[in-house]
């Protein structure tokens, strides 16, 4: 980590300290991570932003069916590019000690493809379409799915689920917090 | 301009709405104030558009206040903190934009006279909520330097007393020691990389198995320092063992050189040891309360770790177990998966657990006619029965054979029978429940998969007893039998390294060769198994580690061996599971065997220290029971004195049975809260959605007749010349005919 030390002063790391859920340690083990994506540019500026597709060279994120729906969420600049405090940003809220609250808050983000704050038909059918993978569901069955998932989570009968429903789903998953996590 | 009109009236309403719906439901909003914001939202989210956006950040700071003023606790104003910004998002920003939403929220904190004191405290609360803040870092960053510049300005500069100082100092240093032991404890974060690696390949479940290995290790690695440090190093000073020769079987037997040797109970000596002149070392004092310790430490680590997961999986989500597709969609993908070959599978499982789920919820189970119920019944207790023979069978088995082969301590092969059949028995069995599982046709894979692990266990539990019991009352004539103890559970656990380490290593290789493979299938990783065998392992050393102090090491070798071994198996031969494992529901039932196995140990060992005779050897050696020196020396109680008396009269039937009557009855008590309060969250989850819905209907016929009466307006003011807005107003005026009767 010797490298990398050099590149923040301590006032700065303090600051990510404060602001994230990592010690400066981690931080700086983070910028190590962020540099092994494009060392030169990274060794250049230690800010620099890197272009999405770098960013999806991280392995978690380069099998991950969001992947670039994470990327876009973090970045500061909404196209998906991040900078290195984008990154940080993202590698504190994947990790273990970001509370369910926060967590919750960004995965409602990743699944919220259109950007209209509630998960309509359209975005779940994407979430359900990019789990599966290869494999699709027929019509019929998604149609289903969608509408078995609905009758459980929409509590107000929009047919679409809010934040505060979404999150009364996670609240209550024990699992949530234990999958949706990326280690450092 | 026509749409961003109604679009300012809907937001009217939507103030009014909220007012209304504040005044009516009296008795849901002030149950929670949670509820009540999420029903703010739902409201509010009726269009989407940026300006209502605005609208609701707003109405989320009118509630903020509202709820804050009250002050009740400081856990409600974090959440309520918390919960302003949630909805808070702007579609795209630019950095001036940035910087006004950094003075949006800087504001909102600085009405808070809580968080904006400059104290250590309060800076340390700002901080928490900054951090759980959901924006980005920079926007983070620009809210906390205006706040720490807002916070300086306001702060006067006075004295502040004595006691607040030492508060704030204790508190910082509490705060500072915290993070020192995050850091060191992140740096020192064992096995990192394999597991990460592990779980990157294989998913989370099998790295829960490698992390409850790492913890049982690092608890044993407490054991073992303070055990040594305190118990066998000043043994060794004296005498570590007597003159016998050594050869390599005593290592398999762990009898010959070590029977009399450091390693075990009887070599250590009962009385005072005199190190120099003036420093003297009671060893059976130190002994007892080493152990004493170890056992205590070892049991609070295991309380917190149960009792934390069980609060994770059990009370904080009750109630979840009903969102099965939503569980499915949204918290099924794995986010540690970094192998293409790992989120493969686990998409295709995820596909078929979809298509099974449909399935099931399509084809509603054809009602069972009452004979195949009645078969069905039959079948599980005759299999049930058949199990519990079987498990008797071994008892009684393992009782023969101790009795046989107990007098002949030379030879080889009749000290190694008993060992051997307990480790057959105990590796032999679990694949055999599991497969007679099968025919029992229960209808949920959880129930299946608990009443299995509940078998396997019970096999082993039988198999411990049985043996424990022989020596207990059996063994005590042998002379030093904590000796004898000792060195069969030893026998057991190196067995047990061979078999179920190395010996399953072998077979996994040996299904990974091609010719295995086509017909077995590819070999997977048996999460249950190898956690069950982690628990049968524990319990035993925590068993026999009173009895032989440097037994801590010997286990500690071996968690060192499984793991690594277990890895290699895992990364050169297994496959990633095709179904994937609920690591969290697990979890609290092997945490609770493992607890079991804690309880039982210490209540074995009590009972021993209290009612079996320990006179023939060991640092106890001269007196009755284990318990009367400890009482003697350690708290000079004497036979007769008071306390002994009223130790008697406490300590009888009487006691024990009030006792349990008065848990029972908080128990109860418990219970009934408990269900009390899940049917007020059923009542509270049906009120939300009523409301929801009326506040819907209220919604559409006031943007309906909002409309109206802006149409109203325009036909008053312009003549009816445009012909498209006289469809338009004839069309509302026929859509909102059943409205006026309302």
């Amino acid at each position: 980590m010797g490298a990398g030390k050099s590149q923040f002063t301590e006032e700065e790391l303090q600051d990510y300290q404060d602001l994230t859920y990592f010690t400066k340690k981690e931080v700086l083990y983070a910028h190590q991570k962020f540099k092994a994506l494009a060392p030169e540019k990274v060794g250049h500026n230690r800010n620099a932003k890197l272009p999405m597709s770098k960013i999806l060279q991280y392995p978690e994120l380069r099998v991950n069916p969001f992947g670039d729906r994470i990327c876009k969420v973090f970045s500061s600049s909404q196209d998906g590019d991040c900078t290195f405090e984008d990154f940080l940003d993202m590698m504190s809220v994947f990790s273990d000690a970001a509370p369910k609250a926060v967590k919750a808050e960004h995965a409602f983000r990743i699944f919220d493809f259109d950007g209209d704050d509630m998960l309509g038909i359209g975005d779940l059918r994407q979430v359900v379409d990019r789990l599966t993978g290869s494999q699709r569901l027929n019509e019929g069955d998604m149609q289903q799915l969608i509408q078995y998932l609905l009758e459980e989570a929409d509590l107000d009968d929009d047919g679409s689920l809010s934040f505060a429903e979404f999150e009364h789903i996670i609240e209550k998953s024990s699992d949530f917090s234990k999958t949706f996590r990326i280690h450092l | 301009m026509l749409k961003s009109k109604s679009i300012s009236n809907i937001n009217g309403n939507c103030e009014e709405l909220f007012e209304m719906s504040e005044a009516r439901p009296s008795s849901s909003h002030s149950q929670n104030g949670k509820i009540n914001i999420s029903s703010i939202d739902f409201t509010v989210d009726y269009k989407n558009n940026k300006q209502i956006n605005n609208v609701k950040y707003k109405q989320n700071l009118h509630t903020k206040e509202k709820g804050t003023e009250s002050e009740d606790s400081e856990n409600s104003e974090t959440a309520n903190l918390i919960y302003t910004y949630k909805t808070l998002r702007l579609p795209k920003i630019s950095p001036e934009a940035m910087e006004e939403q950094a003075v949006i929220i800087a504001n909102s904190f600085e009405r808070k006279n809580k968080l904006m004191q400059n104290n250590p405290l309060s800076e340390l609360l700002r901080l928490e909520m900054i951090r759980n803040m959901p924006q980005g870092l920079t926007l983070k960053r620009s809210v906390k330097a205006k706040l720490t510049l807002s916070v300086s300005q306001k702060s006067k500069r006075r004295p502040i007393s004595y006691w607040k100082k030492l508060k704030y100092q204790s508190s910082m240093v509490i705060s500072k020691m915290k993070i020192i032991f995050h850091q060191i404890g992140s740096s020192m974060e064992l096995w990192y990389h394999p597991i990460k690696t592990i779980e990157g390949h294989f998913g989370s479940g099998i790295a829960t198995y490698f992390k409850f290995l790492r913890w049982l290790f690092i608890m044993n690695i407490i054991g073992c320092i303070f055990s040594i440090l305190f118990v066998t190093l000043p043994q060794i000073l004296v005498q570590s063992h007597l003159n016998v020769s050594f050869s390599s079987w005593d290592l398999l037997l762990g009898n010959g050189f070590f029977t009399n040797s450091i390693f075990y109970y009887g070599f250590y000596i009962n009385n005072t040891l005199m190190i120099d002149s003036k420093v003297a070392y009671n060893m059976p004092s130190a002994y007892f309360s080493t152990f004493f310790f170890c056992y205590i430490i070892s049991f609070i680590l295991l309380c917190f770790k149960v009792a934390r997961s069980y609060k994770k999986c059990y009370i904080e989500t009750s109630g979840g177990a009903y969102n099965r597709y939503a569980n499915k969609i949204f918290c099924s993908w794995d986010w540690g998966i970094s192998s293409y070959k790992a989120a493969s599978l686990r998409s295709a499982s995820i596909y078929r657990e979809l298509e099974e789920l449909l399935w099931e919820s399509k084809n509603i189970s054809a009602p069972i006619s009452c004979s195949m119920k009645m078969w069905t019944l039959l079948i599980r207790i005759a299999m049930t029965t058949l199990i519990f023979a079987i498990m008797c069978g071994t008892g009684v088995l393992l009782w023969l054979l101790l009795n046989e082969h107990q007098a002949n301590e030379s030879n080889v092969f009749s000290v190694l029978t008993v060992p051997v059949v307990f480790t057959t028995i105990i590796n032999l069995f679990p694949p055999l429940i599991s497969w007679s599982i099968k025919y029992e046709r229960y209808a949920k894979d959880r129930i299946a998969f608990y009443i299995t692990m509940i078998r396997v266990y019970l096999i082993a539990v039988i198999a411990v007893a049985t043996l424990l019991t022989f020596w207990l009352t059996q063994g005590i004539q042998v002379g030093c039998w904590q000796t004898r103890l000792a060195q069969e559970i030893y026998r057991l656990i190196i067995l047990d390294l061979f078999v179920s380490i190395f010996g399953i290593f072998l077979i996994q290789a040996l299904r990974s060769s091609r010719p295995m493979r086509n017909t077995l299938g590819a070999p997977t990783f048996d999460i249950a198994r190898n956690t069950l065998n982690l628990i049968y392992n524990q319990s035993l050393f925590w068993l026999v580690h009173y009895f032989s102090p440097p037994m801590s090491l010997v286990i500690i070798v071996k968690l060192l061996l499984t793991f690594y071994v277990k890895k290699c198996e895992l990364l050169t031969y297994c496959e990633p599971p095709s179904k994937f494992w609920r690591a969290a529901q697990t979890q609290t039932l092997f945490l609770a065997l493992t607890f079991l196995g804690m309880i039982s140990a210490i209540t074995v060992l009590s009972y021993i220290a209290i009612n079996v005779d320990s006179h023939s050897c060991g640092p106890f050696a001269g007196k009755n029971y284990t318990w009367e020196i400890v009482v003697e020396r350690i708290f000079n109680i004497r036979r007769d004195s008071t306390f002994w008396n009223v130790l008697d009269d406490i300590a009888n039937p009487g006691t024990g049975i009030a006792l349990l009557i008065i848990m029972c009855v908080a128990v109860f008590y418990l219970r009934a809260k408990a269900e009390a309060s899940k049917q007020t969250v059923r009542i509270l989850r049906e009120m939300l959605i009523w409301q929801a819905r009326d506040k819907e209907f209220l919604l559409k016929t006031f943007s309906k007749t909002s409309d109206k009466n802006w149409l109203r307006h325009r036909q008053a003011s312009k003549s009816l010349a445009d012909s498209d807005i006289t469809d338009l107003a004839l069309d509302h005026q026929q859509v909102n005919e059943p409205s006026t009767s309302y």
